[in-house]
């Protein structure tokens, strides 16, 4: 028993990793896939821009308030709360809140989807129709979420600072321009393409650990319900630990 | 009406690519659409400075540093920078970096050269200058006092010498120092007798002139007398002649003691080593007074820096 | 022909196939009975490589095909076609997409041809003015038909029915049964039916295999099974024979099971 709870997960990984070996073998075979490519793209990618969007307005407009809160002191310079807002959306923020929406709004569907076809049948049919299910199913899957996540973070981070603009100088905390010029006085141009970078890396995350766990779904209706909550909470596990890796590791 | 999901995703990735970069932009401080340079300087010290620092013309934002390494073929710091298109950077230009990195403001100054002059080719060197007073100096203070710190403790290392040879009641320093006094106190009592000696002399000379003069004036009759004043002049002189030649031989007995090594100033004609560290000491005493003459404003600006501190 | 030699099979503890050994011959009707859970689908997913055997092989014409790759097992499996228990239907994509799916991905037919084979499947079915619907809006029995529809789309050699007439009233249970004799009587074309309808066996089977105890207890034609000695096979056949007798009765117990 303590045997398989220790193989267990090991088993897990390497199943994991074979998935994702026999995704990428298919990736040649881009007929397969092509049309459901861009079907998977505006599923996962064009239809969470709202929610994201929402998601990165209300991150900045917060941060902005909270972070001038803090700072309510006569001798630090207004324009600080731009240097701090802007670094964090596109270096944390935008990233990090993008993966969590997505985590549970594209991880379950993914989850579900897979699971279900898996539970009806409908892998195998595409299997017995003699096509590479993992090539139909899951490259597409992933693929949009690697090209389309660093969309949703562009979209999460840009909303978000303008919010954070928007609430700073509407709300009397400090205006526009010295917001501008906080953000300006500490910017790095690598900041947004570390973000990316971590876009990149939890849209493959979400989609290939929401593929993985639709994927090999059994029993039921009930195997698709845990799937798909596993989908989302592992998602969003992995996320938090890739955040810190890559934190560590390229930082 | 329908779109396809091709033109909604790959409108989507076009209008976030547009917008990464012109986010990217306007927060370094560029232009949005305007197309810019690059170009690159080479810096001895780039500390504060990052990619995305503001390049300025006479205080004006006209670009941003992209990239900073180490070049290990320059032994210098390249700087990659951009600024706009508009900028012409002609011949003569030059960077500099300015600001306190203890701030956080650091920016890269540049002063561009007469407007008639050839422009630097694109990616080409911009040589760079280092014009800043207050915050060069708080990075150069260590070394100017490293510096500093070996001449006095070369100055410290002779001086040393000299105080233990001086200590030492027999040492030949103090022998020789002796000797030169009582040499020079000869010399001195010498020349001072001479000194009257020869004033009068000089004085008969004078005199000796007038007469010749009067002499000339007044005819031969007394030629005679002024001929014997001559001769009674000449034997005075020569009689002062003897005199100098002793003082010169005592002179010349010191001078071959000193050049046989005995005694200290003997060692110290002789002796290599010693003048070796008094040579170094005084070349970096040189140095630094050649440092001091060039920059004079880094050795203001070092002391009012102490008085900060 | 499909030959099994030799397949065990189990999931975890659970063993399913023990020395299970089964040869289907060409243009025949086989069909495999056993009680729910007894392996019988198990064992046909094995034969279009779908589950991979622990031990032992399959040869579908020659070819061992656990033994060649994955992109030669996918040609050889569209030698197959299958109708699965639930139909199987892409739930994302409407009847018409269904049933143009393997045409539009295997062949290089223009998009009016695809039309015009799609529609020409409905009709053997007798499925019409269904195209544009969702699989969710259509009844169990229209599923199946749409379902079996899209499996003979590539004319495929074996057609294999995993439980075709399972959870379908019987006037239903009927109408796929002789549409899976129409077919079968077609030329070149093997069938291999998996169920536990004693109706649709004696309707459609030349030959049938039994199920029992993770092995092929008995393979015999119909006739034989009727003469059979084997007090398994006979309990088993029983059970549904009463209602073979009897045509008025409108729904079998176990039909559902």
């Amino acid at each position: 028993m303590l045997e398989r709870r220790i193989l267990a997960p090991i088993e897990a990984l390497g199943q994991y990793v074979l998935l994702l070996t026999k995704a990428f073998q298919s990736l040649s075979e881009v007929r397969v896939y092509r049309k459901n490519l861009f079907k998977q793209m505006v599923a996962i990618g064009i239809e969470s821009i709202p929610i994201v969007a929402l998601a990165g307005l209300f991150s900045g407009a917060v941060l902005t308030v909270q972070t001038a809160y803090q700072l309510e002191s006569p001798f630090i310079p207004q324009s600080i709360i731009g240097s701090i807002v802007v670094p964090s959306m596109v270096l944390e923020l935008g990233a990090v809140v993008t993966g969590f929406i997505l985590a549970g709004r594209v991880g379950a569907r993914i989850a579900a989807e897979l699971g279900t076809m898996r539970v009806t049948e409908q892998i195998d049919a595409l299997e017995a129709m003699g096509l590479n299910s993992i090539g139909y199913l899951i490259v597409p899957r992933v693929l949009a979420g690697v090209f389309m996540f660093p969309v949703l973070y562009i979209t999460a981070t840009g909303v978000g600072i303008g919010g954070g603009l928007g609430v700073a100088h509407y709300g009397d905390f400090l205006s526009a321009g010295e917001f501008v010029a906080g953000a300006r006085q500490f910017f790095s141009p690598f900041d947004p393409i570390f973000g990316l970078l971590k876009a990149f890396v939890f849209g493959f995350i979400i989609t290939s650990v929401a593929c993985y766990k639709g994927y090999y779904t059994g029993g039921g209706a009930e195997g698709v319900g845990r799937s798909t909550t596993e989908a989302a909470v592992l998602s969003c596990v992995y996320i938090l630990f890739a955040n810190l890796a890559l934190a560590v590791l390229i930082l | 009406m329908k779109y396809s999901d091709e033109l909604k995703v790959g409108l989507a990735l076009v209008v976030a690519a547009l917008v990464f970069v012109l986010g990217l932009r306007y927060f370094q401080d560029l232009p949005l659409f305007e197309t810019t340079d690059s170009y690159y300087t080479l810096v001895e010290n780039a500390a504060g400075l990052s990619a995305g620092s503001a390049v300025r013309v006479s205080g004006v934002p006209v670009g941003a540093v992209r990239r900073i390494r180490y070049a290990p073929e320059e032994r210098q710091v390249r700087v990659d920078f951009y600024v706009e298109k508009a900028v012409d950077i002609t011949e003569g230009s030059h960077v500099a970096i300015t600001g306190l990195s203890q701030l956080g403001d650091v920016k890269m100054d540049l002063t561009l050269g007469p407007p008639e002059n050839e422009l630097i080719a694109q990616g080409q060197l911009v040589p760079s200058r280092e014009e800043d007073l207050f915050g060069d100096l708080a990075e150069r203070a260590p070394t100017l006092f490293n510096r500093a710190d070996t001449v006095l403790v070369g100055l410290d290392r002779v001086l040393g010498g000299v105080s233990r040879q001086l200590d030492e009641p027999d040492s030949d320093l103090r022998r020789t120092l002796q000797s030169v006094e009582a040499t020079s106190s000869t010399v001195s009592r010498v020349l001072d007798a001479e000194q009257q000696r020869l004033a009068a002399t000089l004085d008969s000379v004078a005199m000796l002139s007038a007469s010749l003069t009067r002499l000339s004036e007044s005819g031969e009759e007394n030629l005679d007398t002024t001929m014997a004043d001559v001769r009674q002049l000449i034997e005075r002189l020569d009689r002062n002649l003897d005199s100098v030649e002793s003082s010169t031989d005592r002179l010349d007995a010191i001078l071959t003691k000193v050049e046989n090594g005995e005694g200290t100033l003997g060692l110290l004609v002789n002796d290599p080593a010693l003048y070796h560290q008094m040579d170094s000491t005084l070349t970096n005493v040189n140095r630094l007074l050649e440092d001091f003459q060039q920059n004079p404003r880094r050795y203001l600006q070092e002391l009012k820096l102490i008085e900060i501190f | 022909m499909i030959e099994v030699r030799n397949i065990d099979k189990s999931f975890g503890s659970l063993e399913v196939l023990k020395q299970v050994s089964l040869t289907i011959r060409d243009e025949e009707t086989l069909a495999i009975i056993g009680r729910s859970g007894s392996g019988k689908s198990v064992l046909m997913k094995h034969l279009m490589g779908l589950i991979t055997p622990d031990r032992g092989e399959v040869i579908v014409d020659g070819v061992d095909i656990n033994a060649v790759s994955y992109g030669e097992l996918r040609q050889l499996r569209r030698k197959f076609g299958m109708l699965f228990q639930g139909g199987a239907l892409f739930d994302s994509m409407s009847v018409f997409d269904n049933l143009a799916f393997p045409l539009r991905t295997f062949s290089d037919l223009a998009e009016e041809e695809i039309r015009a084979r799609v529609e020409e499947n409905l009709k053997e079915v007798q499925l019409e003015g269904v195209e544009d619907k969702n699989p969710a809006e259509l009844s169990g029995g229209m599923k199946k038909r749409v379902a079996l529809a899209r499996a003979i789309a590539l004319t495929p050699q074996y057609i294999i029915y995993d439980e075709p007439t399972s959870g379908l009233d019987p006037e239903t249970s009927n109408t796929i049964n002789d549409l899976i004799s129409s077919l079968s009587t077609r030329s070149n074309v093997t069938s291999i039916v998996v169920t536990h309808d004693m109706h649709s066996v004696l309707a459609i089977a030349d030959r049938a295999a039994f199920i029992h105890d993770c092995d092929i207890h008995w393979v015999g034609t119909i006739e034989e099974m009727h003469a059979a000695d084997d007090p398994t096979l006979n309990a088993f056949v029983r059970a549904s024979e009463y209602q073979i007798g009897a045509p008025g009765r409108t729904a079998s117990p176990y039909d559902a099971n």
